[in-house]
């Protein structure tokens, strides 16, 4: 009895491989696209991000700014001046100065 | 048919040919500007400071965002509406925002700059269409005009924001710092794509003057200052306070003064000048001293030299007299500077001789710059005294005839009582760059003038004068050095008969200087002499100082 053996041809593994590889490309394309596109999106997210801590920095810059402004508006000679009217504040004229004679530091030496 | 096909063939390789090789370089950029933002990175401008006593700084010029409000006519729907709304706000007739609005195509027609928060924020309720606002920065001085003509203001130049005058301008670089560059990627809306591609250049930081002013001095200085001329009617004054040890300027004034705030409306240009450092005059008998340094130092006379005065000196065919022509007869040298002795210095300018006199004078400092950090320092004007004449050495003896800027005068009697050490003034203590870095500006002897035991004999027979010359000038417990000045002004080929410039400089405690004051007025009205015009102020500047350093008295 004679019994056909068919074997598998270089032709039919070699078209079997080109599939897989083909698929592997596919796969390996999707996964591409799909990291490309979390990528972009996570991108546009950050810019996102980025631009609305920019313009919160730039609203808290302002109000910084804005309180800096009215401190020194507030520490200004003119400013200090008309607080110290309204205080009913008096400018030095004479000062008397207390001078500490060499016979007080003696009597301090004394048990 | 085939001529037609050629034709048009043509047509369209000699427009491509206009677009792309004509005007390749134009579309190039055209394209690049659609997506590229190339943007000039603008510096903060280093900020200026002044002192208080107990190490504190106070901002005398910083940076500060201000609304612009500006009209886009294409876009206002009701002229009127907008004209009578907006024009009690911004201070401009309604006649010209409706001028303004003509142009129905116009995009952009700015209104005002530097518009307060309050203001904007009422623009802003009213909602008009076609009125618009963006935030600009700008100097600001928080303190309006105090120091103005040491400050200067930050102005427009050929387009570009530039210091001008004082040390805004001399020290325009260091506070300027450097513009950068952003080369980057812009999305479809314009705005910078934060993850894209981009160069940058960062810009530089101006660096921070921190100033040798002390607030509290310069503000109780122009006070009094302005109160004196308005007293007297006078148009223009100044006032400087110094540490004659180290040359650093503790207040100056020059008025009238400005805002550098709203340095447009200053109505004379001449209002930026400082006088203190850019103004010639003829000194008068402050410059007596001088004289006197020169006749000690030589070793020609002593305080105690005699000298038989008759009233009126004849040199050639001019007759040099005293004021109000007296005759003091025997005097030593200390009765000629307490009377203010005209033919007294000429006799000790005699004894010194013209070179020698010429070369003290130039010695202490007269006809160059002091070096001050401030911009456009004048330089005195020697030319007659170098002309050797007799005259001339005898008219300089008693401040005519030579012309010196304040600043000068108040160097030259700073190194007398500085123990004959000529200091170069100073205004900026140290500068601070973006990174912290500090460099702080060293007191810097120019020379040594007179030897110490000619500057203390000087001193002395200043401190004589003070006591014996100036009833007006009451600060008991105290040895104050000074002498005053009223000099006759220049007109034509002559002296003006009415008009005086008055000065008194001094300085205490005389023996162990802390501040010299030396003041000037301009043209007074109603008051003839400079120690009655001027020592009450003096006294009054020098009794704060006493107690703002607190100086007990030494008697």
């Amino acid at each position: 009895m004679t019994y056909y053996n068919p074997k598998k041809s270089a032709f039919a593994d070699k078209e079997k491989g080109s599939a897989s590889l083909t698929v592997a490309i596919i796969f390996g394309l999707f996964l591409l696209s799909v990291l490309y596109l979390a990528q972009a999106n996570s991108i546009v997210a950050k810019n996102f991000q980025l631009r609305s801590a920019q313009a919160a920095l730039e609203e808290k810059q302002d109000s910084n700014q804005k309180m800096m402004v009215a401190l020194m508006q507030a520490k200004s000679m003119a400013s200090l001046e008309g607080a110290a009217k309204n205080l009913n504040l008096v400018a030095v004229e004479n000062v008397d100065y207390l001078k500490v004679s060499s016979e007080f530091f003696a009597l301090l030496q004394q048990p | 048919m085939l001529v037609l096909l050629v034709l048009v063939a043509g047509v369209v390789a000699v427009r491509l040919f206009y677009f792309q090789i004509i005007r390749h370089s134009y579309f190039t950029a055209l394209a690049k500007g659609q997506h590229e933002v190339l943007k000039t990175l603008i510096p903060d401008r280093g900020e200026i400071y002044i002192q208080e006593k107990g190490g504190a700084w106070r901002s005398l010029a910083a940076n500060r965002s201000f609304q612009t409000v500006y009209l886009v006519p294409k876009d206002v729907v009701d002229k009127n509406e907008v004209a009578e709304k907006i024009a009690p706000l911004v201070d401009v007739s309604a006649e010209k925002i409706l001028e303004k609005l003509d142009d129905p195509n116009d995009p952009y027609e700015p209104l005002k700059s530097k518009m307060d928060d309050e203001t904007a924020a009422k623009i802003k309720e009213l909602n008009l269409a076609g009125v618009e606002m963006i935030s600009e920065d700008w100097r600001w001085y928080p303190q309006g005009s105090l120091a103005a003509n040491v400050l200067g203001f930050l102005g427009i130049k050929n387009e570009e924001r530039v210091g001008q005058y004082g040390v805004e301008q001399y020290y325009q670089e260091t506070l300027a710092g450097q513009s950068g560059l952003l080369d980057s990627e812009k999305d479809a809306l314009g705005n910078w794509l934060l993850m894209g591609d981009y160069s940058l250049e960062p810009a530089v930081n101006g660096s921070s003057l921190y100033l040798t002013l002390d607030q509290n001095i310069q503000y109780v200085v122009e006070q009094r200052m302005k109160a004196l001329i308005e007293k007297w009617q006078a148009p223009a004054a100044c006032a400087i306070v110094m540490e004659p040890k180290t040359g650093a300027i503790r207040a100056m004034v020059s008025l009238p003064d400005f805002d550098p705030n709203e340095y447009r409306k200053t109505k004379d240009a001449d209002y930026f000048m400082n006088s203190c450092v850019q103004k010639l005059y003829e000194p008068g008998s402050v410059f007596k001293p001088i004289v006197m340094a020169a006749g000690l130092d030589t070793g020609k006379i002593s305080p105690e030299t005699t000298y038989t005065d008759t009233g009126i000196l004849q040199i050639g065919s001019y007759n040099i007299q005293n004021a109000q022509n007296k005759t003091y007869g025997l005097s030593t040298m200390t009765n000629v500077l307490e009377k203010s002795i005209n033919t007294g210095v000429v006799f000790v300018q005699k004894i010194v001789g013209g070179e020698t006199f010429t070369k003290y004078i130039e010695a202490f400092g007269f006809g160059e710059a002091t070096g001050i950090d401030l911009a456009g320092e004048g330089e005195g004007n020697l030319k007659n005294i170098k002309e050797n004449r007799e005259i001339n050495y005898a008219t300089a003896a008693f401040g005519q005839g030579v012309s010196v800027t304040p600043i000068e005068m108040a160097s030259a009697i700073a190194a007398i009582a500085n123990d004959g050490k000529l200091m170069r003034p100073y205004v900026v203590e140290k500068i601070v760059a973006p990174d912290g870095q500090e460099t702080t500006v060293q007191p810097e002897i120019i020379r040594q003038v007179i030897t110490p035991q000619s500057a203390a004999k000087l001193t002395a027979m200043l401190v004589s004068t003070v006591r014996n010359g100036y009833d007006k000038v009451k600060l008991p417990g105290y040895f104050v050095a000074g002498k005053t000045g009223t000099a006759q002004i220049a007109s034509g080929k002559g002296y003006s008969e009415n008009e005086t410039n008055h000065s008194f400089i001094g300085y205490a405690p005389a023996y162990d200087p802390k501040f010299l004051i030396f003041l000037r007025m301009e043209k007074p009205n109603g008051i003839q002499f400079a120690s009655e015009s001027l020592s009450p102020v003096f006294t009054d500047l020098a009794r704060y100082l006493f107690n703002y350093y607190e100086i007990p008295p030494e008697e």
